[in-house]
Parts: C-alpha cells; structure tokens; sequence
C-alpha cells in the first residue's frame, strides 16, 4: 500500500507524515514524499552580483506496520543536493552555517548530505499515553520546529530560511536516540545524539559519540500547533571547540482541504553562544488562492556574526553581531498535476535589511529565484 | 610588496567568498593597526589600509580562515 500525503494536510509542528497503519497490521504501508526545485538563483549585491542554476530537493520514503501491539516503522530521506549545487553552496546574502575548505560559509547555503535520514520509530499506547522511540542513524532530535523541508508553510519556497541555523539545522544529526510520550494533544520528548554540525563530505557519515541533549514540549490540535523545546550541543561549530545551548519556541496554523488550503508558522529561535546571544524570529506562509495558485512570504530577522565569523586559535574576542532582515514574497502555479505529483513554476523576490555595521559590504542586497518545482503531494 | 612611510596599500577581494584582513602573521600575534581598517571584505568589495606611519615589514592574515594562502607581507620603507 502506497500513501502520498495531500497538499498541506497534516499540521505544522507533526514534521512529515507519517504512515499511519493499524496497530494490528500486518502489511507496510509506505509514504513517499518529495519535492525538487530547479532554476536560476539571482543575488543582486553591492560589489558583485551571483547567478547559480541549481536544484534543492529531496525525497522520502518511510513505510510501517504493526509489531507487538504497536507501530513500527522506517525512514529515510535522500538529497542529490551534494550533485545538483556547486560544492561551496548556494549564493544566499547573510546565510551562515557550516563550512568549506575550513572556512566559515559567509553568503553561502551548504548543500544538504545525500543521506539526510535514515532510521526507525516505535510507537505503542500504554494506557491513556502513547509510549514514543526513535533509533536514528541519521535523524532529527527533538530540538526545534519540523525543518523547513517538512513545513506546510515552506514547502513552496526554494530558499532556506536565514534562520535555519538558530532553528532546525539539527535535522541531519549523525546518530540519535528519542523518546517520549504523548498525552492526547501534548507530546513530551527527549533525544540524545552527536551535537557536531556534518562535515564538508556531503556523501559520507559523520558518526561519532553522542555528546548532546535535548528536549520538547509539542502540542498540536484542530490545525493548531505548537512547540517549545531547549538544547544543549557539544562542539556544534566544526571549526570551534566551544558548546552552546539553544532555545526555540513556535506555533503555527494549517488548514488542509481543497478550498484555499493554507498555513502559517511564526518561529523564536536563539543560539546562546561562547561569542554572545544570537536570536532569530521568523513569520512564514503559503496559501493557495486558486487549486493550482499559490502565494508565498517568509519574514525574519536574524543576529549573524558575518563579522567575525570562524575559529581564531590562541585569540579569543566576542564576535561583533549584525542584526540582518529579509522579507520574501512568492508566486507558484502547478501547471500538470497527476496521481504522481505536482509540477509547477514560480518566481520570487527577497529584500533585505542591512545593519548599519554591514552597510558598507552590502548595500541594499535582492535576490530573485525563477524556478520549475515538483512536488510529489 | 613595498611602499612608502605614508602610503596605503588597497586590498580587492577578487574571490567569490568573504575575507577578513587583519594585521600580523595570525589571530593569536595582532599587529600593525593600519591593516585592521581593511576589516571584512565582501565578494567583490575593496577598502584601504590606514597610511602606514614608519618604516616596517607588517604581515597580513584573514582572519576568518586558517590558511597560508591568505597571508602575506608589506614592507613599508
């Protein structure tokens, strides 16, 4: 059995979905998801410009089935992002986060690790509770909203929010362990796994001891999500020896359907730091005015240490932050739609806000994307 | 390369990333104060050092990257 998730039908804070089968199944009941971008990437900046025609994507298979009065099942997610972008990233004014040839990526989004995601799941009702566990080769502790790519309210956007890195970059740990249980609308959980960020080898497996904590309170009912969860990372910079905590909190709405389905989610997201606090706050959304027409916008404002980014051995300072905005606005239609999926084009314009410290680099920076987007929901 | 007491040197960041130019030969030994007004330089940006004020031999680094590719020296005569 195949199930392929309708457009915006699950809500925001539940991540992906999930198959669902009965507990006493004894068949798989597999999901497959995935979205791939392609197109021009525009960044219209001061000094000079940048153009990169890429693909973002990714592609999920998870199947499931009843074992032991619960359910069971397995995940595993896939990019060919490490093919489809230029090693260094894609051109993004003020992204951060990561690495290459032992630089700090300043303007740069990394491309994501082909093995995104690959790990199993336990559920079982216990009671008036369902008992949660996770083994993840690969995986999402339970830190943060759903990574952008699981997001009703981003799926339609190419871009990697300026806040993933305060938010959800954690969605590609090497190894993690969850738990935790859910009460009704309430889930309590918890993960331990390796805090380290993935190294600049996007094909291999970056396992190592699990040295990080983390834990969420998620509530989710009627469309209506939320989440507030705390970390601590050991190491999280590859290039830093210093740990760091983190805290997020968010809340969101989706309203699935064929009539004008849409959905919001607003995001807090900081990073406490040997270097100083850095906070992010993000409000993004998608709904579709017409079955194929959809509009899209994603606000944030986020601390970056472009500044001073990296690791300066034998020299210790706080880093001088820059408190940077972007504002995007955006337009797809679906021009073939199947029992396969979706195939659509779009286009969208992000304008940013400079801090006064950054005014001389950068000026008054737009990007532009202009893409052919399929989705397989 | 060399100038004279007085002068500023231009730093052109040609490269399609972000340096940080910072004086000294590395992070942990800070030195000559007129290479810091270059400071961070986007892709494509360019900006002076301060005029250096004696004669000297000051090495650079970005600060940024740990890398023997982006040092180098100004002797000032």
């Amino acid at each position: 059995m195949i199930v392929v998730p309708a457009t915006l039908a699950h809500a925001q804070h539940e991540g992906h979905q999930m198959p669902a089968p009965e507990t006493g199944a004894t068949t798989w009941t597999w999901t497959i998801d995935a979205n791939v971008f392609f197109g021009v990437n525009i960044q219209d900046r001061k000094f000079r410009d940048f153009t990169a025609w890429e693909s973002q994507n990714w592609l999920m298979v998870s199947g499931a089935r009843g074992v032991g009065g619960g359910i069971f099942s397995a995940t595993t997610m896939l990019s060919l992002e490490p093919f489809t972008m230029q090693d260094l990233g894609s051109p993004q004014v003020f992204q951060t986060g990561e690495t290459f040839q032992n630089a700090p990526l300043v303007d740069y989004q990394h491309p994501h690790d082909l093995l995104m995601e690959i790990g199993t799941d336990y559920r079982r009702a216990a009671g008036p509770v369902t008992v949660l566990a996770g083994l993840y080769v690969v995986g999402e502790p339970t830190f943060g909203p759903p990574v952008f790519m699981h997001r009703p309210s981003a799926a339609n956007n190419p871009q990697v929010p300026l806040s993933h890195h305060h938010l959800d970059s954690t969605h590609i740990t090497p190894g993690v362990i969850r738990g935790g249980v859910q009460a009704g609308a309430w889930r309590m959980e918890g993960s331990w796994f390796r805090g380290r960020e993935p190294d600049e080898n996007r094909t291999d497996l970056d396992l190592g001891a699990l040295d990080s904590v983390a834990g969420r309170v998620a509530w989710a009912h009627a469309g209506w999500s939320a989440q507030a969860s705390a970390a601590h990372l050991t190491q999280p910079e590859r290039l830093s020896p210093y740990d760091a905590n983190q805290l997020s909190a968010s809340f969101g709405y989706t309203r699935g359907g064929d009539v004008r389905p849409y959905s919001w989610m607003a995001a807090f997201g900081q990073k406490r730091e040997v270097h100083g606090k850095f906070e992010a706050f993000m409000i993004e959304g998608t709904i579709n005015v017409t079955r194929p027409d959809a509009f899209y916008v994603r606000g944030e404002i986020v601390d970056k240490d472009i500044l001073d980014a990296g690791f300066h051995p034998n020299f210790f300072h706080v880093h001088r932050q820059s408190r940077v905005g972007a504002l995007t606005l955006g337009y797809v239609r679906d021009f073939l739609r199947s029992r396969f999926g979706r195939v659509g084009a779009g286009a969208d314009v992000t304008g940013y806000r400079t801090p006064a410290n950054l005014d001389d680099s950068y000026g008054r920076p737009f990007s532009y994307h202009v893409f052919l987007r399929y989705s397989a929901h | 390369m060399s100038v004279q007491v007085g002068q500023r040197v231009t730093f052109f960041n040609n490269d399609v990333i972000a340096h940080l130019i910072a004086g000294g030969p590395d992070p942990a030994h800070p030195d000559c104060p007129e290479i810091d007004s270059v400071n961070f330089l986007a892709a494509g940006e360019r900006r002076d050092t301060a005029p250096f004020a004696a004669a000297r031999t000051c090495e650079f680094h970005d600060h940024s990257v740990l890398s023997p590719i982006y040092t180098g020296r100004i002797v000032i005569r």
